[in-house]
C-alpha cells in the first residue's frame, strides 16, 4: 500500500459531521453508555460482528435496533431457542414449480439482511450457532453444495445474557474469535434511570431518524480500511497479542490458557483504525489500541482454571497486559527516567 | 519547514542526545570503576616504587584511564543508541500525540503545534546519584592513592646496612692506603674479599656464613696487623741496640741479636701483610751483621720510619698495640691464677689473649660452677641427713591410714573447766566401742577414708 492510498486528513474530517449525529442518535437510545456506543460504532465501522453481554432489561436489543434504523439497513431478528435449526437462520431449499417444472428453489432465511440482530444467541444449539461461523468470516451462506452470498453489508449484533445459564450452549471460540468486540453492558447509575424514566415510556420505542445509507456506510468503512497505521503501533498490537502466550507477571504461572488468535490482531489493527476515524484523525496510535483492546481480547482468551479458582478475571489480565506491554519496545538507560 | 516540524526535530533531536547520553553514563559506570582502580593502585604503585616521579604522569594517567573508560563505554554503549525517529515515537506517547508525530514525518498529516516547554521539561529526570556515585568513588581512590602514606614502603625498599665490620675493615683500608704503611698487594686482596661479601645478595648479608667469614677476614687482617707492628718494633728495638750498644755486647749476644734480627726480617717477609715497599727494599739493602754501609743518618731515617709505621698500625687497633696486649694478657693469668678453684680458673686451662686455653684442663667433679640456680625450677628445701619427709597423696581413694591428707595448722582444745577432786571408779559414759573416736576426733575426710579402707579389706 503507497502512501497515496492512505486516507487523509481532509476525507477523515468530511465525515466527522455524519459520525456525530451517528454517535447523537444513538446516545438518545442508550443513555449513559457513550463508551459502549463509541465502540459499537467502531465495530461497524470495521466491518465486525459485535457480541453484547448483559442482564435483560439494559437495551441491547434497543441499541441494535437504533443502529439498523440510524443506517437504514434491512435488519432481521432471530430469536435464538435450542430448538432453533440451521435452515431456520441460513434459509431451506423449497421444492417449487418453476415455469411448469418442479425443481428446489431456495428459500432465504433471515440471515439475508444487512444487520441480524442474533438474540440470546447462546440459547442455540452448538450446530445452530455453528451454521453462522461461515456466514460470519465469509459472509455466505453453502445449502446443499450451493453458496448463496449474503447481503453487503453484513453485521452480525449477538446478544447473550450472563445469567439464567441452564439450557444454554456456551458459544465455541472458534464462535467467539469471529466476533470483533465483545461488549459489556453495565447497569446504569441512578442519574441515568432518572433520565430514562424521564424521557421514555414503557412499550414505545425511540424515534431513531436515519443518518447515513447503506452506501455512505460502505465509504466508511473503506475509508476506515485506508487509515495510516504507524509499524509502531503494529508493533504494539503485535506485541500485546503475543503476550497474552506468555505467562502475565503478577499472575500465576500459566494463568492463560489460550492467548488470542492472528484474527485477534487483524481485529486490533482494524479497530484502531476505525477509532481513529471516530476520533478525527487519519493515522491509528497507541491510545487507539488501548482504548480497543479490553474489547477484540476479552472473548479471546482463555483462562485457565486454577485462576479462575484464584479470582482472576479477564479484564484484570488484559489490564496487567496493557500495563506490561510498553508502546515502544525499546528501553531506557537507567540514568534517566523518560 | 514549518515551525511545527522544526519545533519537533529540534526537540526529538534534544531528546536523542539526553538518552544517548544516558547510556553512554550507565555503560561508563563499570568501566570507570575498573579503570579508576586500576589507576588508583597504579598510582600507589608509582608513589611505592618511583616517589621521584614527575606529577605530570599520574595526571596523564588519570587522563588516559578517564578517556579509555570514555572511548569504551562510548562502544559499548553504542548499539543502543537511540534514533530520532524513536525519539519522536518517546515523545508522541509521554505527551499522548496519538502518533501524530510519526505520521507527520511520513507525511501523513500535519506537524502538531509546539507545545509549552515546561511540559518537556518534566519529561526526563536525571538519575543523578547513578553516575555522581562512580565518580565520587573514584575520585576517594584517586585521593586515598594519592595520600595514602608511602614511607613504610620506602623504609622497607632501601637497602639493608651493610654489616659494621665490613665499614671498619673499609675503613682500616682506606686508612692504610692514604697512610702507605702495609704492600699495596696486601690490601688489593683484602679489599678484593671484602669486595666479595658484598656482592652477596643483600638478603645474605647477614646469614650465618656471611658473618663468619667476615669475622674471619677482620680476625686474619687484626692478626696481620699485630704481627706486623711486633716485628717492626721488634725489629727497630734489634738495629737501635746493633747501632748503640753493639760494643757492650758479647759476641754471642750480638750474634743472637743478629739472628733475631734476620729471623724477624724472615717472618715479616712470609707474612701477608708486608710493610710498604719502600721499607722492604731499605731493609733488604741494610746488613743486618754490620748493619751495612748505611750512614748513621740513613740508619736513624730506617729506624723512624719503623717506629712510625709501627704506630701507625697500633692506631689501626684502636690504640692498642701488640705490646699491650700482651701485658693486658699477661695480667689477666696473674689475676686468674688468684681466683679460687671452682671458679673457671685452673681446670679451665690457661687462657690466651685470643680466649681458647693453651693447656688441657684437668676435668673433675668440681670443674666449673655447675648449672646456674633455678634453671631446673624452684628449688626445694635441702634435706639433712635423717629428716624425714612425708609425701601427700594425690589419690584421697587409695589412702590408706597412716598417709597425709592434709596439713593444718591448729591448736588443742584444752579444757580448761576446774576440775574438783573426785572419786575414781564409778562409770561416767558407756561408750559405744570406738563411736566416740568416729564421731568426735575424726574429720569428715578422716572418716571416708577409714571407712573405704575397712570396706575394701576381705
Amino acid at each position: 500500500m503507497t502512501s497515496t492510498s492512505y486516507a487523509s486528513d481532509q476525507e477523515v474530517s468530511l465525515v466527522q459531521e455524519k459520525l456525530k449525529q451517528l454517535r447523537h442518535h444513538l446516545q438518545q437510545v442508550l443513555f449513559g453508555k457513550e463508551e459502549l456506543i463509541d465502540l459499537v460504532i467502531a465495530g461497524l465501522l470495521a466491518r465486525g460482528h459485535l457480541l453484547l453481554e448483559g442482564l435483560p432489561g439494559l437495551g441491547k436489543t434497543e441499541l441494535v435496533k437504533g443502529v439498523s434504523k440510524a443506517l437504514s439497513l434491512e435488519t432481521k431478528r432471530i430469536q435464538f431457542t435450542p430448538d432453533l435449526l440451521p435452515g431456520d437462520i441460513t434459509g431451506n431449499p423449497v421444492l417449487q414449480e418453476v415455469d411448469g417444472n418442479r425443481e428446489f428453489v431456495f428459500q432465504k432465511g433471515p440471515l439475508f439482511s444487512n444487520i441480524v440482530l442474533a438474540d440470546e444467541i447462546n440459547r442455540a444449539s452448538p450446530k445452530t450457532q455453528s451454521a453462522l461461523l461461515e456466514a460470519m468470516q465469509e459472509r455466505q451462506v453453502t445449502v446443499i453444495g450451493e453458496s448463496h452470498t449474503l447481503p453487503h453489508p453484513f453485521f452480525v449484533l449477538a446478544t447473550q445474557n450472563p445469567i439464567e445459564l441452564e439450557g444454554t450452549y456456551p458459544l465455541p471460540e472458534a464462535q467467539l474469535d469471529r466476533f470483533l468486540f465483545k461488549l459489556h453492558l453495565k447497569k446504569n447509575t441512578a442519574g441515568v434511570l432518572e433520565k430514562i424514566v424521564l424521557n421514555r415510556e414503557l412499550g414505545t420505542e425511540p424515534e431513531v431518524p436515519t443518518v447515513m445509507s447503506a452506501e455512505e456506510l460502505l465509504d466508511l468503512t473503506n475509508l476506515v480500511r485506508r487509515i495510516y497505521l504507524p509499524e509502531v503501533v503494529a508493533n504494539f498490537i503485535a506485541r500485546l497479542v503475543d503476550a497474552t502466550h506468555q505467562d502475565v507477571k503478577g499472575l500465576p504461572s500459566g494463568a492463560i490458557q489460550f492467548g488470542a488468535s492472528p484474527r485477534a490482531a487483524l481485529a486490533m489493527a482494524s479497530a484502531a483504525k476505525a477509532t481513529a476515524v471516530l476520533q478525527n484523525r487519519s493515522n491509528t496510535s497507541f491510545e487507539d489500541v488501548r482504548s480497543i483492546a479490553a474489547a477484540v481480547l476479552r472473548h479471546r482468551i482463555i483462562l485457565s482454571y486454577e485462576a479462575k479458582m484464584d479470582q482472576f478475571t479477564v479484564e484484570q489480565v488484559i489490564d496487567s497486559l496493557l500495563e506490561q506491554t510498553p508502546n515502544q519496545d525499546l528501553a531506557s538507560p537507567q540514568s534517566l527516567k523518560a | 519547514m514549518s515551525e511545527g516540524l522544526k519545533f519537533w526535530e529540534r526537540e526529538a533531536k534534544s531528546l536523542t542526545r539526553q538518552i544517548n547520553l544516558g547510556w553512554w553514563l550507565d555503560a561508563l559506570v563499570l568501566p570507570w570503576l575498573l579503570i579508576g582502580l586500576c589507576t588508583a593502585i597504579s598510582i600507589l604503585l608509582l608513589r611505592i616504587f618511583h616517589p621521584d616521579l614527575e606529577p605530570t604522569f599520574p595526571a596523564l594517567l588519570i587522563g588516559f584511564g578517564a578517556l579509555s573508560a570514555g572511548i569504551f563505554a562510548l562502544l559499548w554503549s553504542r548499539k543502543r543508541f537511540q534514533t530520532t525517529h524513536q525519539s519522536f515515537v518517546r515523545l508522541e506517547s509521554k505527551l499522548g500525540l496519538n502518533n501524530s508525530l510519526t505520521a507527520a514525518r511520513l507525511g501523513h498529516c500535519d506537524w502538531p503545534a509546539p507545545i509549552p516547554q515546561e511540559s518537556l521539561k518534566k519529561f526526563i529526570t536525571w538519575q543523578w546519584w547513578r553516575f555522581i556515585t562512580p565518580i565520587f568513588i573514584v575520585a576517594g581512590l584517586l585521593a586515598a592513592a594519592f595520600w595514602m602514606p608511602t614511607r613504610y614502603f620506602h623504609q622497607q625498599s632501601l637497602p639493608p646496612q651493610e654489616p659494621p665490620a665490613w665499614e671498619e675493615l673499609a675503613a682500616q683500608i682506606e686508612q692504610l692506603e692514604e697512610d702507605k704503611t702495609v704492600s699495596e698487594d696486601y690490601l688489593e686482596e683484602l679489599e678484593e674479599r671484602l669486595q666479595e661479601l658484598r656482592n652477596q645478595k643483600r638478603e645474605d648479608w647477614f646469614k650465618h656464613s656471611s658473618m663468619e667469614a667476615t669475622d674471619y677476614l677482620e680476625r686474619n687482617h687484626r692478626k696481620e696487623l699485630t704481627e706486623l707492628e711486633k716485628n717492626m718494633r721488634r725489629m727497630e728495638r734489634g738495629i737501635n741496640a746493633l747501632q748503640n750498644h753493639s760494643n757492650q755486647m758479647s759476641s754471642d749476644t750480638k750474634k743472637r741479636l743478629q739472628q733475631e734480627l734476620r729471623e724477624t726480617f724472615d717472618q715479616m717477609k712470609s707474612n701477608q701483610m708486608k710493610p710498604n715497599q719502600e721499607l722492604m727494599d731499605s731493609l733488604q739493602k741494610m746488613d743486618l751483621q754490620e748493619l751495612g754501609d748505611l750512614s748513621e743518618e740513613e740508619i736513624n731515617q730506617i729506624r723512624k720510619s719503623l717506629k712510625e709505621r709501627a704506630e701507625e698500625l697500633r692506631q689501626q687497633q684502636g690504640g692498642k698495640g701488640a705490646e699491650q696486649q700482651t701485658q693486658e694478657w699477661i695480667e689477666n693469668q696473674l689475676n686468674q691464677q688468684n681466683t679460687p678453684s671452682g671458679q673457671g680458673g685452673n681446670p679451665g686451662g690457661q687462657q690466651s689473649p685470643d680466649g681458647e686455653g693453651n693447656q688441657p684442663g684437668t676435668g673433675g667433679v668440681q670443674r666449673g660452677p655447675g648449672t646456674s640456680p633455678g634453671v631446673l625450677g624452684p628449688d626445694g628445701k635441702p634435706l639433712s641427713l635423717g629428716d624425714l619427709e612425708r609425701l601427700q597423696s594425690r589419690d584421697p581413694k587409695n589412702l590408706t591410714p597412716g598417709d597425709l591428707l592434709n596439713v593444718t595448722e591448729g591448736e588443742h582444745q584444752i579444757d580448761q573447766t576446774t576440775v574438783a577432786p573426785r572419786e575414781g571408779g564409778g562409770i561416767q559414759h558407756q561408750g559405744q566401742g570406738g563411736r566416740i573416736l568416729w564421731e568426735e576426733n575424726l574429720t569428715p575426710n578422716e572418716r571416708k577414708v577409714l571407712q573405704e579402707f575397712y570396706q575394701s579389706q576381705p
